[in-house]
């Protein structure tokens, strides 16, 4: 074993569980009021001065809502009035989740707040909560549930095995995997770089030629694994958002 | 027996452990709390302050530029127009410019035509003047000429015939003498 007995290794809890700074305040409440602070401050300062050609921030944020609106809601939920709706709700959810995610590389946190299953389970219920009503109030409650129970041009008597598994796919799978796949990347994530900077630290001994490349190998292979974290911080807001706008563009036209 | 015991116990261990370990992912309630509290305060922020202007700036952008390239379309056909007209004012200019000159044209040809013309008839009359002259000089020579010849002739008779003839009394047969002399110049 190359590790030096003397590295402390993190433990489980070290890594996901933090104490209380004050009561029912750790470091994952933290990370979530600056990522809301961030994205607030980040918009406001995008809307703020409208320059018509737009320079730095402004044009960061339009290019993002205007991506957002384009790529992810006309595209997945057409040009209607009610997917456009969902442009501002969209947005937050992809910067906010961003956000929270990119913590895991940002000094000194090096923690992202979606690795708690708290984060991704409230937003993946919200998301769950508001494709059902979207689809009751587009659609009326007989025709959404029917529509999505019975799905039309099958012979009837695959309903008795195609409803049930509708009936689990959507109102079960649906949020129960949008949650865990966050969920489950951003802990991977947070572990592999975490372990990389262990790693790095019990082999950066300078005295012994052995440990030494392995520490330095270790070290490029931790700021490789910094770049790949914030593309997977990207990469997962962007499939929550996108999968949110695909439930919800489903619940406005039906299936 | 006493390894049943250590089963059990390791068993119970083992348990108890995983119930620990399934706990600290499962969330806590302050966390929900937090995570929906800070989600929803964000999201009714940027909803009423921030997105509005956004999308107000980037409507207004479109609109901008929709104009200014109406604008230009407007101002491309216009200048397209004004460029026809001073074409086809070039154009005129031109045919204007090629019937003055061909107007100069014939006005220079008319006069040099009638200059020509008057310079002829004057050659003409100076060339007569000169003829008219030339044939009264002959006359009046031939005159002088005849007179002399009948002055010499009437000399030269009366030194034959010894005897001075009368000029004035003879007159008469002189003259019919130089006309006899004429007749007989013409009939040769």
């Amino acid at each position: 074993m190359l590790l030096a007995h003397d590295i402390p290794i993190p433990t489980f809890e070290e890594l996901f569980e933090w104490p209380e700074i004050v009561p029912w305040v750790t470091k994952y409440v933290v990370i979530v009021i600056l990522a809301a602070v961030i994205a607030f401050v980040f918009w406001f300062a995008a809307g703020r001065r409208q320059a018509l050609v737009p320079k730095g921030v402004q044009s960061i944020g339009e290019s993002l809502y205007q991506f957002i609106r384009n790529d992810i809601v006309v595209d997945v939920m057409g040009e209607s009035k009610a997917a456009l709706k969902y442009v501002p709700y969209l947005t937050t959810l992809f910067s906010f989740i961003f956000l929270c995610n990119v913590f895991e590389i940002i000094p000194p946190f090096f923690f992202p707040a979606t690795s708690r299953l708290a984060l991704p389970l409230v937003l993946a219920l919200l998301t769950w909560f508001i494709f059902v009503i979207q689809g009751i109030v587009s659609q009326g409650v007989g025709h959404y549930f029917g529509g999505v129970l019975f799905p039309a041009g099958v012979p009837k008597p695959l309903y008795l095995l195609l409803t049930p598994i509708e009936f689990v796919s959507v109102f079960f799978v649906r949020p129960l995997t949008l949650m865990v796949r966050l969920f489950a990347n951003l802990v991977a994530g947070h572990t592999i770089v975490t372990l990389m900077i262990v790693f790095t630290a019990a082999n950066m001994d300078f005295a012994d030629p052995i440990r030494l490349p392995i520490g330095v190998v270790s070290l490029a292979g931790g700021v490789a694994m910094f770049g790949f974290e914030l593309f997977v911080s990207a990469i997962q807001a962007f499939v929550f958002t996108i999968l949110t706008a695909v439930y919800i563009g489903e619940s406005i036209h039906g299936h | 027996m006493n390894l049943l015991a250590l089963i059990l116990a390791a068993e119970e261990g083992a348990e108890g452990h995983a119930k620990e370990g399934i706990n600290k992912i499962l969330p806590q309630g302050f966390e929900l709390f937090w995570g929906i509290l800070m989600f929803v305060l964000l999201f009714l922020l940027l909803w009423k302050f921030a997105f509005p202007a956004i999308k107000k700036g980037l409507e207004n952008r479109s609109a901008t530029i929709e104009a200014d390239l109406k604008r230009a379309e407007e101002a491309k056909l216009e200048a397209e127009e004004l460029l026809a007209d001073y074409r086809k004012q070039l154009a005129g200019a031109k045919e204007e410019a090629a019937k003055i000159i061909e107007e100069g044209r014939k006005t220079a040809d008319e006069l040099k035509k009638e200059i020509l013309a008057k310079a002829e008839a004057e050659a003409g009359e100076i060339v007569e003047a000169g003829r008219r002259d030339v044939e009264g000089a002959v006359a009046s020579a031939q005159a002088e000429m005849r007179r002399q010849i009948a002055d010499l002739s009437v000399d030269l008779a009366g030194r034959i015939l010894g005897r001075e003839l009368d000029v004035t009394g003879q007159q008469q047969s002189i003259d019919e003498f130089v006309a006899e002399l004429e007749s007989l110049e013409a009939g040769k």
